[in-house]
């Protein structure tokens, strides 16, 4: 893509660039010269003046030489135009070029007069001046008005490869803010996945090392998607980290981490957040969660949500977050997703749902933890109608192991 | 998945006004429902529902919008009162608390009744 626009960029927008647009003058202006030149043809070859052919090579050899010199007239205003580009919109711009370029073209049509008065043998009609005076000023106007809609044309295409680039250098970097491995913990099984809906997205996953073999686990929706969203996210994830490693527990750390979200977002963006901390040792699972998904607990075949409740971060500086504990029994299998998975539409237009992520969870909750995981994504996968993901989607699973 | 765009239509009742709302509520249908709920109040009704008996889809930006209009509502001494939705909707207004701001119904009837 770089190439290409590199390629299409032919305009001038420094003195050093001067001789492209005698280029563009003739390359725009060729067809238009050889249909004018056609024209002069076909009408003095029916008059005293020589045959088709003499006066087809007359016409192009005489309206030639005005382009290229229009053209090469045009780069002090070129240059004068690009100088006040923010603060000349394109319309002006296309009226100037061809304000121009159409004076300039009077003044061509006089020179390929006085050319054809001097290449032919008997003296042509004044009518032949006045289809000069008339095509080529008209001619040479619509090379302005072309050149602005292609120099138009070539910015959108350099604006939309930057913007490209830049959403690939973010999404790169925001790829960076996810965990590079996902922990071990011992007599636990553990997998995490997440994957954005565009280049960059609102969901995460995160590990903290809360000390003691304690670890803190965070699966998070930001509202919104694309980049707004990555860039809370962001801000999200580092007041997240910043105060679970105060190890305040999973209420007071979302507690603290809202007040702290509130002054950073607007009224209309939210972060739904689920916090849990394990306690391996005790095989304990501590809840909190601000507005998210409930994790689903799976073993021998029965699955219950976890009722834990509260207000999405960001929405009122003083909400507060209940806990909510569970002892975790061998072979218990802890599901953890974001609404991107449940919301996955069908052709119909029907939802996997709560439902489908459970039927999934009954079938396949015997399952290593990446296997489940890998299973629930290709279960979304088959329900879903197109390629197109219309939603972040994240799910972590934790089992304790038997 | 192509979003259909929210529509949100006005209708009054004795002393109540219904938003129908229909459609994908998402962030493009902020301007819609906010637009038909300032529109309601102009009628001083005693409360104002949102119906959501014809939406399918809401995304997170959709529930934004809708708890931004509760909150605003609510801190106006208004509480919203709401109906209509699918189980999973009900599900998902429950998680992110919006019954802490506006009221939940089964159907039109219950709402009305409970004027």
């Amino acid at each position: 893509m770089d190439r290409l626009w590199q390629f299409l960029d032919f305009r001038v927008q420094r003195a050093a660039d001067w001789w492209r647009l005698p280029l563009i003058g003739l390359v725009v202006s060729a067809p238009i010269s050889l249909t004018t030149s056609l024209f002069l043809a076909s009408y003095g070859a029916q008059g005293p003046y020589g045959g088709f052919w003499r006066l087809l090579v007359a016409g192009i050899l005489a309206s030639v030489p005005v382009f290229v010199l229009s053209g090469g007239l045009f780069v002090p205003i070129e240059l004068w135009i690009q100088r006040r580009r923010r603060r000349l919109h394109q319309l002006q711009a296309a009226v100037v070029r061809s304000g121009v370029l159409a004076l300039n073209g009077v003044l061509g049509a006089f020179v390929a007069y006085a050319i054809v008065v001097a290449a032919l043998l008997a003296p042509p009609p004044s009518t032949l001046l006045a289809v000069f005076l008339i095509t080529y000023p008209l001619d040479i106007a619509l090379v302005g008005l072309i050149y602005t809609l292609y120099e138009e044309y070539v910015f959108q295409l350099q604006v939309s490869t930057q913007l490209t680039q830049e959403m690939r250098v973010a999404s790169g970097i925001q790829r960076g803010l996810f965990p590079r491995d996902i922990p071990r913990v011992s007599g636990f099984d553990l997998a995490a996945r997440c994957e954005p809906a565009r280049e960059t997205g609102g969901d995460f996953f995160d590990f903290v090392d809360l000390g003691d073999g304690r670890l803190g686990m965070v699966i998070a929706d930001v509202s919104g998607k694309g980049m707004p969203a990555a860039l809370l996210m962001a801000d999200a994830r580092s007041t997240w980290r910043a105060e679970a490693r105060l190890d305040r527990g999973p209420g007071e750390t979302l507690r603290r981490a809202n007040t702290s979200l509130c002054r950073d977002t607007d009224s209309n963006s939210f972060v739904t957040f689920l916090y849990a901390v394990l306690d391996p040792a005790a095989r304990q699972i501590c809840f909190a969660s601000a507005g998210h998904p409930l994790p689903l607990v799976y073993n021998d075949s029965e699955i219950k949500e976890v009722e834990v409740y509260g207000l999405p971060l960001g929405l009122a500086q003083d909400a507060t977050y209940e806990e909510v504990s569970l002892a975790l029994a061998p072979g218990d299998t802890v599901l953890l997703y974001t609404d991107g998975i449940i919301e996955v539409m069908n052709a119909s237009r029907e939802l996997f749902g709560f439902e489908g992520l459970m039927s999934v969870l009954q079938l396949e909750g015997d399952q290593g933890a990446s296997s489940l995981l890998e299973r629930t994504w290709s279960a979304t996968r088959a329900f879903g109608s197109d390629d197109d993901q219309a939603d972040d989607m994240t799910v972590m699973v934790l089992k304790a192991l038997r | 998945m192509l979003n259909k765009p929210t529509e949100a239509r006005l209708r009054r009742t004795d002393n109540a006004a219904i938003i129908d709302v229909s459609g994908d509520v998402t962030e493009q249908g902020e301007q819609a429902i906010k637009g038909a709920y300032v529109e309601a109040l102009a009628g001083d009704p005693r409360r104002v529902f949102l119906n959501f008996g014809d939406t399918e889809y809401i995304n997170t930006s959709g529930i934004a919008v809708l708890i931004s209009l509760v909150m605003e509502a609510g801190k106006a001494g208004r509480k919203v009162g709401l109906y209509g939705m699918s189980a999973h909707y009900k599900k998902v207004f429950t998680l992110v608390r919006l019954p802490l701001y506006a009221d939940m119904f089964e159907s039109e009837g219950e709402a009305l009744a409970s004027l």
